[in-house]
């Protein structure tokens, strides 16, 4: 069998004694994949996430292009899983984009005209202009930020993108932007998601979260064709209008 | 950063154009001046105001945005001044001049704020090299009051939409009741701005780019301004 990108095997996660936020999870992400990973809220999609890049101590296996996380490699897989958050101004705290974008690589080591470079490419990889670089954050529009935030991760040139609630307080011109940026990206992606339509637009292959377990994986197609098991799963529900006719969010 | 606390106004002058760590430079030596100048006489202080009031106009910053900014430190400043009146002659004086003295500190970082970017001096701060620690450490602080401001602001509205027509003192009573899940809200948003940095490899050190050459011509503006505040306060003590 092909190394896959990630590799998730038996994982578990509890915030408390009696709360199991993640149980017996177990999963494969092939290199250059891309998988939502549907769920209503509380679904357990975030803190997935955020067990993937060793944040929070989960039980059970992980492993990214092979390297399994435990004490002392964390530093290694979260150089190769970039997770972009779901608020993008939580991920931009440095006083410009410039010093935000630069971060990761100049804490690895790498000269100033080297992340310079780098960050350059990166904005424009994410359809902003250079002159994005000298701002600061706040000055940026929601889309902007979450594109910034965006660039931060992919100069990196990170293995896997986890991506957790994309779309955001996006607009439908930003979703449409947005998933055009992804598509066009080479790495493995993980989108946690409960916009279907984006998901849709995105990726074949979905793995669906309800209550901390991972209740299907499947292609999108044979999701979205299953009315049934949508609403099940909580991620479409039926609205009734006044006329008594029956439509679906 | 700080968007709360930034108090720059965008003209252009040449108090604009120098380069910020002439300007910190020139602020430095200014602030030690006026805590060097002598009691008596009192015109060095009085020669300090003059030169703050030049530097301001040079900035083509209005002196009454000044005075109104400075109106937020009175309660500060203000309060010890006051507690003085009730001491002996000495505690007077020395009330006063610790009012005086701390009025014109404010107004030079009142200038150098309004003319300089906060988070371009932000920047000159954390690379100042014989205040690293604390450059880093003041931009953790302020960063950290950013976010609190930013939280003050989000729950004023939140209430101002719930009670349209509160009063001020309504609504201070109001934040005062929220200010714990304020603190918690923001403790919690700042261990997500911490995990942010731990994952793009952050190791207790923010990693900067090398610095542009600081211009000759602005290093030498700087030091000029320092060096005639200090020689005015020097001038004063020796008279």
């Amino acid at each position: 069998m092909a190394l896959a990108a990630l590799e998730v095997t038996g994982l578990s996660y509890s915030y408390g004694q009696d709360s199991s936020a993640l149980h017996d999870i177990s999963f494969r992400l092939a290199p250059g994949e891309r998988v939502a990973l549907l769920g209503p809220n509380g679904a357990g999609k975030s803190t997935l996430l955020w067990c993937l890049v060793g944040v929070l101590r989960a039980q059970g296996r992980i492993a990214v292009d092979g390297t399994v996380l435990r004490p002392g490699t964390e530093a290694e897989i979260r150089a190769k899983l970039g997770l972009a958050f779901a608020e993008p101004e939580d991920q931009l705290f440095m006083p410009t984009v410039r010093r935000d974008v630069t971060f990761g690589l100049l804490a690895a080591g790498a000269g100033s005209e080297e992340a310079a470079h780098a960050a350059e490419q990166a904005i424009r990889s994410v359809g902003l202009p250079e002159e994005a670089l000298e701002r600061a954050a706040h000055d940026l529009s929601s889309g902007e930020r979450r594109r910034a935030a965006l660039a931060s991760i992919l100069v990196m040139d990170p293995l896997i993108l986890a991506l957790d609630e994309p779309t955001n307080s996006l607009d439908a011109r930003g979703r449409v932007s947005l998933a055009g940026i992804l598509l066009q990206l080479p790495c493995a992606q993980l989108v946690a998601t409960h916009d279907l339509e984006f998901a849709r637009a995105l990726c074949a292959r979905a793995l669906v979260l309800v209550n901390g377990e991972l209740v299907a994986d499947t292609s999108m197609t044979a999701l979205l064709a299953d009315t049934k098991h949508l609403q099940q799963y909580g991620l479409t529900a039926p609205l009734r209008t006044d006329d008594g006719q029956t439509g679906v969010l | 950063m700080p968007h709360h606390l930034d108090l720059y106004i965008r003209r252009e002058s040449a108090l604009h154009g120098l380069d910020p760590r002439a300007k910190v430079l020139a602020a430095v030596g200014f602030v030690a001046a006026v805590l060097l100048a002598p009691t008596r006489p009192s015109w060095p202080l009085g020669l300090l105001l003059m030169l703050l009031i030049c530097a301001t106009a040079l900035a083509r910053i209005p002196a009454r945005v000044v005075c109104r900014r400075l109106l937020s430190l009175v309660v500060i400043i203000g309060m010890p001044f006051l507690l003085s009146r009730f001491g002996g002659e000495a505690t007077r004086a020395a009330g006063e001049q610790f009012a005086v003295r701390s009025l014109l500190v404010a107004a030079t970082f009142l200038v150098l704020l309004a003319s300089t970017r906060a988070i371009v001096l932000l920047e000159v701060t954390e690379r100042l090299p014989v205040v690293s620690v604390f450059g880093q450490l003041g931009e953790f602080i302020l960063r950290g009051a950013d976010l609190l401001a930013e939280e003050v602001v989000r729950t004023n509205r939140a209430w101002v939409l719930r009670a349209p027509s509160a009063t001020l003192r309504v609504r201070l009573t109001g934040l005062t009741q929220a200010s714990m899940s304020l603190l918690s809200r923001a403790a919690a948003r700042s261990e997500r701005v911490g995990a942010a940095m731990v994952l793009r490899g952050f190791q207790s050190k923010l990693p900067t780019a090398t610095p542009t050459p600081l211009p000759r011509s602005h290093l030498l503006a700087g030091l000029l301004f320092a060096l005639i505040s200090l020689g005015l306060a020097g001038v004063g003590r020796w008279r």
